[in-house]
């Protein structure tokens, strides 16, 4: 599975979305993830396991809590390629748009 | 028995209202000296263009760190001064002959450029399309700041 795969997987499933922008306000702990959702600690963790695996979390153990930390970096890759082909025809066109304003204001 | 290799595809669509005739933004569209054309020798390398049906065009981008894309196409209506249509093959199209279809209108003094460009792969992302999608990879990806970057 290469790691686009696995970052889509992790992100096709709705609770991994929401627990993704929860951690975009910042680290939490795993009970602080779990407690807008009605669901078990238990739950969350499988989540955060699959998130981990996809590299979209990390998680740093500090005494008895564990704290898990967005990392971004992934879902860029992904974000790039989405908006690869519209990014890559706006840039032309707005190259391509000033060209011909810079023309017609020359007499 | 041939495998099934079948790759869901997606269409994009960008307008653009050119300040110059139909006439002027077409032949613009096709001379590799003007700026912002996918073939603008500015801004690529090692371009050919032969603007006529049946033949091609090709040329490379290489980023800061050494990577290199070609690109190839050959054309497949040039209609003057209405529409020119060719394929387009790139590392980014996964090995599908997409096809960019430009249309030029009048509109007043100047003209409604349309740029569509279809048959892109859409396997993996095809989703990545739907309704949010966009929104929330870039609503995460941009307000991230990254640490371990």
């Amino acid at each position: 599975m290469d790691s686009l795969t696995s970052i889509l997987g992790a992100i096709s499933h709705p609770s991994r979305r929401a627990i993704l922008g929860r951690l975009a306000r910042g680290p939490a702990r795993v009970t602080e993830i779990a407690e807008p959702f009605d669901m078990s600690l238990n739950a969350v963790s499988k989540h955060l396991k699959v998130l981990e695996e996809a590299g979209l979390v990390r998680r740093e153990v500090q005494g008895r809590d564990h704290y898990i930390e967005l990392r971004g970096e992934p879902l860029r890759a992904v974000s790039a390629w989405v908006h690869g082909f519209e990014k890559f025809w706006t840039q032309h066109l707005d190259r391509f748009e000033a060209h011909f304003k810079e023309k017609r204001k020359k007499p | 028995m041939i495998p099934d290799i079948a790759i869901k595809t997606y269409e994009l669509r960008i307008q653009r209202t050119i300040p110059a005739s139909p006439a002027e933004t077409f032949d613009g569209w096709l001379d590799k000296s003007n700026p912002g054309t996918p073939w603008c020798e500015a801004e690529a390398d090692e371009v050919i263009l032969e603007p006529k049906v049946g033949k091609l065009f090709f040329f490379a981008r290489s980023k800061d760190d050494g990577r290199r894309f070609p690109h190839y196409g050959r054309f497949t209506a040039i209609d003057r001064p209405h529409r020119v249509s060719y394929t387009w093959m790139s590392p980014f199209t996964r090995g599908l002959e997409s096809v960019v279809t430009v249309t030029f209108q009048k509109k007043g003094e100047d003209t409604l450029l349309t740029l569509t460009h279809a048959n892109l792969p859409d396997d993996d992302f095809g989703h990545l399309h739907e309704g949010g999608w966009k929104q929330l990879l870039d609503a995460i990806a941009e307000g991230f700041v990254p640490r371990h970057a």
